[in-house]
């Protein structure tokens, strides 16, 4: 039976560097294209998840499988979509995995609780909305999230949550009524229930 | 349920998109305010848009250095557990070799053992019988051909075992 030195080991770990390194950009490119995305996306993740942590967990691991992907993209807004796609399957994973974790805690390590800075009344609201976020169900948040935060079109949204473009008006609809019921304390159209 | 959203809202999230809720034409914030939906539009759009900007400012993310060094070091990471999958399937393959060997030979030696077993309890009836003179003729028979198969499948078992160990509990 072979034995494994440590110079194999090595050598393999070298071989390894050459070879199966393969990233789809290289350092500059990722490094712009990081500086443009990292924010929005963890501000994505972290409205998704409602915990800062996991939203740095999930923006690593985002951003590895798109550089694993080794996908072609045309232009920078179709790289961004893509990266939101993944952004939002590692969410979905992630909600699977932890059914019985509460999503939103409003504790003082979270990023529910705005951070230092914010003047009370700014503060208040900001706890106010994240509250309602979190009170809506998970896809609505993001459809919200994507087409008034983001600004996406109904097309990049459809990409970023594998929804059909035609389907996205209605449910953008009623995902905003449900939060505007939540805003505006109707328990009755903002669904009076914690989403999970 | 019927969705009954307006024809403006297209323009006016356009707006807020681009010059926030100050840069409305007159035109659109009179509409805006005459109008349920586009009303509705306004304060989630409004409300959403307040805190995606708190949360970008708030966002403390890596560098794009850091974050480039620790996928670089992940990738590399995979890549080495990739490449010693062979190693390990090749591994697992001979020890599975020389765990069939050893079944082999415990197999045909058996027999052998039983006949072994029955030379000691009677060198052990005939020791306690005081006839000594028996002993020299049984240690004949341990030295028969399946006696040594005996010993060969005790070495055997000796060497595979640590070398078994070894592999359960090395980290690569």
């Amino acid at each position: 039976m072979r034995d494994v030195t440590l110079s194999d080991i090595d050598r393999l770990d070298e071989s390894a560097g050459e070879r199966d390194i393969a990233l789809a950009m290289d350092e500059d490119a990722f490094r712009a294209f990081y500086e443009h995305t990292s924010r929005p996306v963890w501000a994505y993740l972290a409205r998704l998840t409602g915990s800062a942590t996991e939203a740095d967990d999930l923006l690593q691991e985002a951003y590895f499988r798109l550089l694993r992907s080794g996908a072609g993209f045309e232009t920078e807004r179709h790289r961004r979509q893509y990266l939101f796609r993944i952004a939002t399957n590692l969410v979905l994973d992630l909600r699977r995995r932890r059914l019985t974790r509460p999503e939103v805690a409003l504790s003082a390590d979270g990023v529910d609780v705005p951070g230092a800075g914010a003047d009370a009344r700014q503060l208040e609201q900001r706890v106010f909305v994240r509250g309602a976020m979190a009170r809506i169900k998970p896809r609505e948040r993001a459809l919200l999230w994507l087409a008034y935060a983001e600004g996406a079109s109904h097309d990049e949204i459809g990409a970023a949550l594998g929804l059909k473009s035609a389907s996205i008006r209605s449910m953008l609809f009623r995902a905003r009524r449900r939060l505007l019921g939540v805003l505006r304390g109707d328990g009755s159209r903002g669904g009076g229930r914690a989403a999970r | 349920m019927r969705h009954a959203d307006c024809p403006r809202e297209a323009e006016l999230l356009e707006s807020l998109l681009t010059t926030g809720p100050d840069g409305c034409p007159d035109g659109l914030r009179s509409h805006t305010e005459a109008c349920a939906s586009c009303g509705a539009l306004l304060e989630v759009a409004l409300a959403l848009r307040g805190e995606h900007a708190a949360s970008v400012h708030e966002a403390s993310v890596p560098s794009s250095a850091v974050m480039w060094w620790r996928l670089q070091m992940r990738a590399r990471r995979e890549a080495t557990v990739r490449a010693f999958q062979p190693i390990a399937v090749a591994q697992a393959i001979t020890l599975a070799c020389a765990v069939g060997v050893l079944a082999a030979v415990i197999g045909q030696v058996v027999p052998e053992a039983s006949r072994v077993v029955a030379w000691l309890r009677a060198l052990g009836n005939s020791a306690a019988a005081a006839g000594a003179a028996s002993v020299p003729a049984s240690a004949a028979q341990l030295l028969s051909p399946g006696g040594i198969a005996l010993g060969l499948a005790g070495a055997l078992f000796l060497i595979v075992t640590p070398v078994a160990i070894y592999l359960a509990l090395s980290d690569r």
